[in-house]
C-alpha cells in the first residue's frame, strides 16, 4: 500500500517518536509565547499554576485548563490574538452554527501554513494538478471556500472558485468544464446529485467527476454510499473548525478508516467532556485540540464540542500522523429523548441506508408534558411509492423499526413528498426544535 | 389491454389534489377517473387519464406509481353486481374498485384494481362483458 501512496511533504511519514519531540518542541514554544504575550491566556495559566518550564513532556498537555467558545466570545473581537496588529493579514468569522459568531485571525505565515495542510488534505484523497475543482464551499467570511481553495492553488490543480448557490449553473459548469473534483458540504452534494438528475443528466456518462471532498458537517458511511451511487466514485471527509484555522485539520487518506490529523501543527486529545479527564485511544469523547504552529490565534486544549475517538495505530497508507473517527456530531447536537442520547447521524445513518427513502430529512424536537419527543420526517423517493396505502405504511413501520433497532427509541416517522422539505447549500439545518413553542 | 393508472403519493394537507389537477389541466389532460385513498398523513390519488404519458411528464417531481387496471363499462346488463360475482366466483381477488368521474364511451365504467390483471381480462371477455382499451379514451 505504502508504496502506492503519495505523500505531500515527507513529514506525513516522519517516525511517531520524532513526530512527538517535534510536538513537544512546538507545544513547549507556544506555551511560552502566551505565557509571555497574551494577557488572557497568560492569567489562565498562572491560575492554572503552569509554567511553560513545567512542559516537558506531551503528558504534561493535561495541565493546562482547557480553552472553550466562551474563551473567545469573552475576548470579541480581538482580545486572543497574540501578535501586532500589523501583522495580521486576514480575519474570518465562524459560522455561528452554535450563538453568537467568533472571529479568527491570521499572519502571513498561518494562511501559507493553512494552505499546506490543505494540499496535503487534497494531495491525500489523490487530487492531482491536472484536476480541474469545483469549490462549491461559501467564500467570504466562511473558512470552507477559500482553505480549499489555497490548497487546490498549492497543488496547482484548475480551481472553479463557483462558491455555494445556483445549483443549476454549478451543473453546467461541471458539464462544461469537465470538472473531475467537487468540495462542498456532504448536505449540498446531495442536493447537487438530486438536481443533476432533475436535469436529465446521467452523474456518470455526462460529468467526469471523480473526487468529492466534503466536510463542514457530520455525514454517515451510509451517506457516502448514496454520494458514490449517484455522484462520484471517490467521495472523502475532511475536517475543519474556525477556530484552528478552518478545513485542513483533518481529513481521509484512501484507505477511509478515520481522518489523520496534521500532528506537526495540531495536538489531539480525547476527553470525558462531563469530567475533563483525558480518555484513551479508541474511547469515544469530545476531541479536544492544542494549536502548536500558529502565529496569530494559537489556541491551548481547545474543546471543539465534536465527538470522535483517537487512533494510534499504524496506517496502511503510511502516514504516522494520528487519526479520529470521523466526527459523530457535535455534543451541542447530542439529542436527550426519554433518556437515551440521539445524535441526528445516527437518524441519518439509518435513512440512508433505505432503498426508498430519498436524501432529505427533518428532525423535529417538541415537548409531551416534561418530557422531549422527536419525530422525523423523511421524503420518498419519486418511483418508490405504491398505489395501496398500506405497502406505504409497511414502509413507515419499516423505518420506524430501523431506528429502533439502532437508537432502542421508537420515533414517530412521517413519510413526506419529494421536493418538499428545505434544501441546503451549505451546512444543513436538520433538526428543527419547537420544543419552545409547546 | 389493461388500463394505465397513476398513483400519485400526496401528503394530507390542503392544495395537493389542486396542485395535481392543475398541473393535468395546464397540458389538456382529461382525467376520467379518480379516486383519493387516505391514510393518515398522506393519501395517495389514483387517476384515468386520456393521455398517460403527458400526464407522467406533467406529474414530475411527484412521488407516483404506474399500474394496470380492468376497466369495464357498467350497462343494465353489466352491472357492477354481475362483474363482481363472475370475478368472485374464479377466484379474482379485487383490491379496490372505483368508478369513473364521466361517462366513457358511453357508459360510466368500473375501474378494478385486481390480483391478475390479464387473467381477468380474459375471463370478462370470455362471458360477453365488454373490457375498454386505452384507445377507446380518445
Amino acid at each position: 500500500m505504502e508504496s502506492q501512496t503519495s505523500f505531500y511533504s515527507d513529514i506525513e511519514r516522519i517516525n511517531r517518536k520524532e513526530l512527538e519531540d517535534l510536538q513537544l518542541k512546538k507545544l513547549r514554544s507556544t506555551v511560552e509565547s502566551l505565557y509571555d504575550k497574551n494577557p488572557y491566556f497568560g492569567r489562565k495559566l498562572r491560575q492554572a499554576q503552569v509554567k511553560p518550564s513545567d512542559i516537558n513532556k506531551l503528558e504534561d498537555l493535561s495541565k493546562i485548563p482547557f480553552t472553550t467558545k466562551d474563551d473567545l466570545r469573552i475576548n470579541y473581537p480581538t482580545g486572543l490574538i497574540n501578535v501586532e496588529m500589523d501583522k495580521v493579514v486576514r480575519f474570518h468569522v465562524s459560522s455561528g452554527t452554535t450563538g453568537d459568531p467568533t472571529v479568527v485571525a491570521y499572519t502571513k505565515y498561518d494562511i501559507d501554513k493553512w494552505s499546506e495542510l490543505n494540499a496535503r488534505c487534497l494531495n491525500m484523497m489523490g487530487v492531482k494538478k491536472e484536476d480541474v475543482i469545483q469549490i462549491a464551499y461559501g467564500y467570504g467570511l466562511f473558512t470552507g471556500g477559500l482553505g480549499i481553495h489555497y490548497g487546490a492553488e498549492r497543488l496547482g490543480a484548475a480551481i472553479i472558485p463557483s462558491s455555494a448557490g445556483n445549483t443549476k449553473r454549478q451543473i453546467k459548469l461541471m458539464k462544461d468544464m469537465g470538472v473531475t473534483v467537487l468540495a462542498c458540504t456532504p448536505s449540498y452534494a446531495l442536493y447537487i446529485a438530486e438536481t443533476i438528475i432533475q436535469e436529465g443528466l446521467n452523474p456518470k456518462k455526462d460529468l467526469k467527476l471523480r473526487i468529492g471532498v466534503f466536510g463542514a458537517e457530520p455525514w454517515s458511511e451510509s451517506v457516502r454510499k448514496r454520494l458514490m451511487d449517484n455522484l462520484l466514485p471517490e467521495p472523502y471527509d475532511i475536517y475543519g473548525l474556525s477556530e484552528l484555522c478552518g478545513p485542513g485539520v483533518a481529513a481521509e487518506c484512501h484507505i477511509k478508516d478515520g481522518l489523520h490529523i496534521w500532528a506537526d501543527h495540531f495536538i489531539a486529545e480525547i476527553i470525558d467532556p462531563k469530567t475533563g479527564e483525558v480518555l484513551g485511544p479508541d474511547e469515544e469523547g469530545e476531541l479536544v485540540v492544542t494549536t502548536i504552529d500558529k502565529e496569530a490565534m494559537p489556541l491551548l486544549r481547545y474543546r471543539t464540542r465534536d465527538v470522535s475517538c483517537l487512533n494510534l495505530e499504524p496506517c496502511p497508507c503510511g502516514r504516522t500522523h494520528p487519526k479520529i473517527s470521523r466526527i459523530k456530531g457535535r455534543n451541542d447536537d447530542m439529542l436527550k429523548i426519554r433518556g437515551v442520547n440521539v445524535f441526528p447521524s445516527q437518524i441519518e445513518y439509518v435513512l440512508a441506508r433505505i432503498e426508498e427513502l430519498g436524501d432529505q430529512y427533518q428532525i423535529i424536537l417538541t415537548k409531551s408534558g416534561p418530557l422531549d419527543d422527536l419525530k422525523v420526517k423523511v421524503e420518498v423517493k419519486p418511483n418508490a411509492v405504491s398505489d395501496k396505502p398500506w405497502d406505504i405504511i409497511q414502509l413507515k413501520k419499516k423505518v420506524e423499526n430501523e431506528i429502533y433497532s439502532v437508537l432502542n427509541l421508537h420515533v414517530e416517522v412521517d413519510l413526506v413528498e419529494p421536493g418538499s422539505l428545505p434544501r441546503s447549500e451549505g451546512k444543513a439545518k436538520r433538526v428543527l426544535d419547537l420544543r419552545g413553542l409547546s | 389491454m389493461p388500463i394505465t393508472q397513476i398513483s400519485i403519493f400526496v401528503e394530507n394537507k390542503p392544495g395537493r389534489f389542486a396542485e395535481v389537477a392543475t398541473r393535468l389541466a395546464r397540458v389538456q389532460v382529461k382525467i376520467l377517473a379518480f379516486c383519493i385513498a387516505d391514510a393518515g398523513d398522506f393519501g395517495i390519488i389514483r387517476l384515468i387519464v386520456d393521455r398517460p404519458e403527458q400526464s407522467i411528464k406533467a406529474l414530475e417531481g411527484f412521488a407516483k406509481s404506474v399500474n394496470q387496471v380492468v376497466v369495464i363499462p357498467i350497462t343494465e346488463q353489466t352491472s357492477v353486481a354481475k362483474i363482481a360475482n363472475l370475478l368472485g366466483s374464479k377466484k379474482i381477488n379485487i383490491d379496490y374498485a372505483y368508478t369513473s368521474a364521466i361517462p366513457i364511451d358511453g357508459n360510466l365504467a368500473l375501474i378494478l384494481r385486481v390480483n391478475d390483471t390479464e387473467k381477468t381480462e380474459k375471463i370478462l371477455m370470455e362471458n360477453n362483458f365488454k373490457v375498454l382499451t386505452q384507445k377507446d379514451f380518445g
